[in-house]
């Protein structure tokens, strides 16, 4: 054990720790870096605490590689699990900075543990040359190239001409008088004419043209009180009899 | 044997490989990502076309052929001897990520998955609160908040990395599913001793219904059932080792507690699986493989938490099963055709459907074929060999439970555990099928290749409805604007502009895209009263009641029928087919609530919001109602009577009670003028209730006076008479003829017209409240003379 501690800490482990480190202090001097936080908080928080427990659980007998990623993955997530429950059964909020303080507590006791228990230090031997020679990467390096490209020209709204379009009348009291809105989501422009007729007989109408996803909202004054009903209707240009839409404020 | 190296039988089979050089596809592997970048990029495109308003089979056959490009190779390539384990394991994986790529394409600009909105709901509560085990501000039963595991991770890496929900919800997933994957290969190769069999059957795995969609989405099984995969793997290595197996019993000790507060049924399923190993392991006289103070862990804590934590899992089960077991019950006449999951017009093509059987027909006949082997086949004579072969027997017996509509969600979800089985033994089969000892033809190897894709293109068939197999429109580019929905719209318009308190009755999709964009209390699905509240033409005195008792504000009415349907409703129909070729609801469902303090607020065509808070409110006193608002009806209070004056449609509605003035006629006769009114009177109760024997409810009203009518006139054939009683949700039209002898009540009547008074019957009658109701009869134009 003497050895080990005296030893330099393995590098793995040592990356774990410097990561969440990082990822923490970041957390709690530069909330707003969302790309940073990102950048270095994704990769510590899926497999840092389970890259940790997996080399404190077996660092007498490493696994081989798949069974390595699998344990990872899995373990950082039963870390994050059985955190949460312990935060919350110890009342604590379960917030970032509680939450990713937690898993570097995890994870570096974790390592520590590894690091002692390692009898000869030896990290699991990644071989980057051999990595980069190999076929696999570069084919799936162009996977989730054609992958990202995919999800960037999907992840956007696409035209598309033949949805039913709409339009939404709506309208609320605002004491005596009446808050209208209509909002198109036709393909086309429209013109409409609005009628807001109230119990008293008093009648307000208006004009208008909306592009598609264009809004108009007016407060009416229709001099109601709540006692009467006001009835708005929408009537589209070219078929000005036919109420196109309605909504009814009822006594 | 040691953690780290593949099984001794695997190597061995490796080291054949290398002897003999199966050239068919050796060392081309790697290959494997690249045809799948090509199938995604073939699936994309679909999915795009499908987006942009193109349908009808080409895009299917496009998807389809995408689908088998990215598989095709795969398969291949685990087919060969010459595969290394390595490559298997990356293929394995490969396969995993890029069929849950496949969701992520189709659905990448929110969750649209049923589910998924709930466990969205529940993980921003947990962002929102920052605790755990809140309830969810929605109706109904729903056991996600008493299983935080899965959002408690996609808050995690939500709050640690500043990525949305969303995002952080796909890469949960994403994780899950490499496990999956990596899990039933390690599961496999312990079982059978071959990386080649794993292989294909972690190929074959995909085959199950739920793989390509169902669980790919962001809910709590779709976590819990890839570590219980890895459960039962590290179980098999422990059972290997008769000692040093700590670090094992360890991982085990922590996966059985991150089952358990993740998903009820897994938690049940890893303790009664442990259980069976265990008793396997007795009856084989293989102790290492006896692990009953694990089954008795997982069986307690699976127990504690059910009772003390997650208390409402009971009901939400009983409900599941509850239904499955009264479809079984009532088996002629909840029967259905299959592809249960398409409702009306989302039916799937015929060829899909043939697809499909046949998929499910290759499956069974390999599973049978692999089972009647199983003495000749040593991997099935171990526990765990023993455990998965019964795992597909079972799951054969529940194909039958697919058939009825209330079993299907069990059968289907159950169905996916065995598959676990099923893997092993379609992986089995194949390497048989391809031949332990010499090369295979390149006809079998065709053959075969083609059964493998059928299989796996049945199951994701099955899985799904085959419209919805291809992305919808949801975010529609219009101009420089963004078009959505109707119940998105209304979802945002209403959060935007209601008060932050309400509460909302809503359909399957307004409903939940109320909950996650923070209602405060949203009742909607098919339980309770909602169905009857958005579906139904009448509105009776208990949904009013069930309103008022549920503080509702507001009630979200969709007029399609498409609405009701948890898959299909979140998106853009096409201009050209409105309804989704489901149809509308009648239009008396919206009419309903055309009724005294309840406005209609919202209008988008399809969807109206109803403003029901004045439902609990008394309503106005009479005389503060202005003559020319009663036009349109209202109901106002006189002391403690609660008058209710019918509208433009001469209909009142009363709670239970609508009567509708149909016509009316007059005719002078000697004793006066006959005055008689054809009307109808419908039932919306629940409860019969038995007219009056003088029909003394309905009564004229002129100048102040109430006539009753004369009892009955010869001539008419259709005057009420009797008391029948009146059945709830019948009606009943007829007449009753008053006779006016007085010359003053005549003149009124020909001057200034009548009312015609409606009286609750007395078993209808509210508390303390008197109902009336008033229904307007202007002057008759003309009478005739006897």
């Amino acid at each position: 054990m003497r050895t080990a501690l005296r030893k330099m800490p393995p590098p793995d482990l040592l990356a774990v720790v410097a990561l969440g480190a990082l990822a923490t202090l970041l957390l709690f001097a530069a909330p707003h870096a969302l790309a940073l936080r990102a950048t270095l908080g994704l990769p510590f928080v899926i497999l840092g605490p389970g890259y940790a427990l997996t080399s404190a659980l077996y660092a007498r007998e490493p696994p081989e590689p798949a069974m390595r990623v699998l344990l990872t993955l899995a373990l950082s997530i039963v870390a994050i699990v059985l955190l949460g429950l312990v935060l919350n059964a110890a009342r604590t909020p379960l917030t970032g900075r509680a939450l990713v303080l937690g898993l570097l507590i995890v994870a570096t006791a974790a390592c520590i543990l590894a690091a002692l228990r390692r009898r000869d230090a030896d990290a699991p031997s990644i071989a980057p040359a051999r990595l980069l020679r190999s076929p696999w990467l570069w084919s799936t390096a162009a996977l989730l190239a054609v992958f990202a490209g995919l999800l960037v020209a999907l992840a956007r709204p696409l035209p598309d001409p033949s949805y039913a379009g709409y339009t939404q009348l709506s309208g609320l009291r605002s004491g005596v008088n009446v808050r209208v809105a209509v909002k198109s989501a036709e393909h086309g422009r429209r013109t409409y004419r609005l009628e807001a007729r109230a119990a008293s007989g008093r009648v307000v109408t208006r004009r208008f043209t909306l592009a598609p996803e264009q809004q108009w909202a007016r407060l009416i004054h229709i001099g109601a009180p709540r006692e009467q009903t006001v009835r708005i209707r929408l009537y589209r240009a070219t078929a000005p009899k036919t109420v196109y839409r309605e909504v009814v404020l009822r006594a | 044997m040691s953690v780290g190296g593949g099984s001794a039988a695997s190597r061995t089979a490796a080291t054949s490989v290398r002897r003999r050089r199966v050239s068919w596809p050796a060392g081309r592997a790697w290959h494997a990502p690249l045809w799948g970048a090509a199938g995604l990029i073939l699936i994309a495109a679909s999915f795009a076309l499908s987006r942009e308003g193109h349908g009808g089979t080409p895009l299917r056959v496009l998807f389809w052929v995408g689908f088998v490009t990215l598989l095709a190779p795969i398969a291949a390539c685990l087919m060969a001897e010459s595969t290394t384990r390595g490559e298997r394991i990356a293929l394995v994986t490969l396969v995993g990520l890029l069929v849950y790529s496949i969701k992520v394409l189709r659905d990448p600009l929110m969750f649209v998955m049923s589910d998924e909105f709930t466990h969205l709901a529940a993980a921003q509560r947990i962002e929102a609160t920052h605790r755990l085990f809140e309830s969810l501000p929605l109706s109904g039963l729903v056991a996600a908040p008493g299983y935080p595991g899965l959002e408690t991770v996609a808050a995690t890496i939500s709050e640690v990395t500043g990525l949305s929900l969303f995002c952080s919800g796909l890469i949960v997933i994403a994780m899950a599913r490499a496990i999956i994957m990596l899990a039933l290969f390690q599961l496999y190769d312990r079982a059978s001793g071959s990386a080649r069999i794993a292989g294909l059957g972690v190929l074959m795995f995909a085959a199950n219904g739920n793989f390509l969609y169902w669980s790919a989405q962001f809910s709590y099984e779709s976590l819990s059932l890839p570590l219980f995969v890895l459960a039962i793997a590290l179980y098999v290595r422990r059972s290997e080792r008769p000692s040093g197996r700590l670090s094992l019993t360890l991982t085990l000790v922590l996966l059985i507690a991150t089952i358990t507060a993740t998903h009820h049924l897994t938690s049940y399923a890893l303790a009664v699986s442990l259980w069976i190993l265990s008793l396997l392991s007795l009856r084989r006289a293989a102790p290492a493989g006896r692990a009953f103070g694990l089954a008795l862990l997982a069986s307690a804590a699976a127990v504690a938490w059910f009772a003390l934590v997650a208390t409402g899992t009971g009901s939400y089960l009983s409900f599941v099963f509850g239904r499955t077991v009264d479809a079984l019950r009532d088996v002629g006449q909840s029967a259905h055709t299959p592809f249960q999951a398409s409702a009306g017009s989302l039916q799937t093509p015929l060829v899909e459907q043939v697809v499909s059987f046949a998929g499910v027909l290759v499956v069974t006949v390999a599973v049978l074929w692999t089972l009647k082997r199983a003495r000749s086949i040593d991997a099935l004579h171990s526990p765990i060999g023993i455990f998965l072969a019964l795992s597909g027997l079972v799951f054969l017996a529940f194909y039958p439970l697919r058939l009825f509509p209330g079993a299907w969600e069990t059968a289907n979800r159950g169905q996916e555990f065995l598959f676990v089985g099923v893997g092993l033994l379609l992986g089995i089969a194949l390497v048989q099928l391809l031949g332990a000892r010499e090369a295979p033809s390149r006809r079998r190897r065709g053959l075969l290749l083609g059964a493998i894709l059928l299989v796996i293109c049945g199951g994701a068939i099955s899985g799904w409805p085959s419209p919805l197999l291809l992305s919808q429109p949801l975010k529609v580019r219009v101009g420089h604007g963004v078009a959505v929905p109707q119940g998105l719209s209304a979802a945002s318009w209403a959060i935007h502009n209601l008060p932050a308190d309400s509460v909302y009755v809503g359909d399957e999709a307004t409903g939940r895209e109320l909950l996650v964009d923070g209602a405060h209390y949203t009742l909607f699905g098919n339980g309770g009263d909602v169905p009857a509240i958005l579906e139904t033409p009448e509105l009776p005195s208990w949904q009013r009641a069930a309103l008022v008792h549920d503080g509702v504000d507001y009630v979200v009415l969709d007029r399609r029928k498409v609405a009701a349907n948890n898959a299909a409703s979140y998106f853009f129909q096409p201009a050209g087919n409105p309804d989704d070729g489901l149809g509308y609801y009648p239009a008396g469902v919206r009419g309903k609530f055309e009724i005294p303090t309840v406005s209609s607020i919202f209008d988008s065509g399809d969807i109206v919001i109803e403003e029901v808070r004045g439902l609990r409110e008394p309503p106005p006193r009479c005389r503060l109602v202005g003559a020319a608002s009663q036009v349109g009806g209202i109901t106002c209070r006189i002391g403690t009577t609660l008058v209710t004056i019918a509208g433009a449609n001469r209909t009142v509605t009363l709670p239970d009670m609508y009567v509708r003035l149909l016509r009316l006629e007059t005719q002078r006769r000697t004793a006066g003028l006959y005055v008689t009114v054809i009307v109808q009177v419908q039932n919306v109760g629940k409860t019969s209730y038995r007219p009056d024997p003088n029909w003394r409810h309905l009564y004229l009203t002129i100048d102040g006076h109430e006539i009753y009518r004369r009892r009955s006139v010869r001539e008419r054939t259709d005057n009420f008479n009797g008391t029948k009683p009146l059945a709830p949700g019948t009606a009943r039209q007829g007449s009753l003829t008053f006779v006016l002898s007085s010359r003053r009540l005549i003149a009124d009547l020909l001057s200034k017209g009548a009312q015609l008074g409606v009286r609750l019957p007395r078993p209808l009658r509210e508390g303390t409240h008197q109902h009336v109701g008033v229904i307007a009869i202007p002057p008759p134009a003309k009478h005739r003379a006897r």
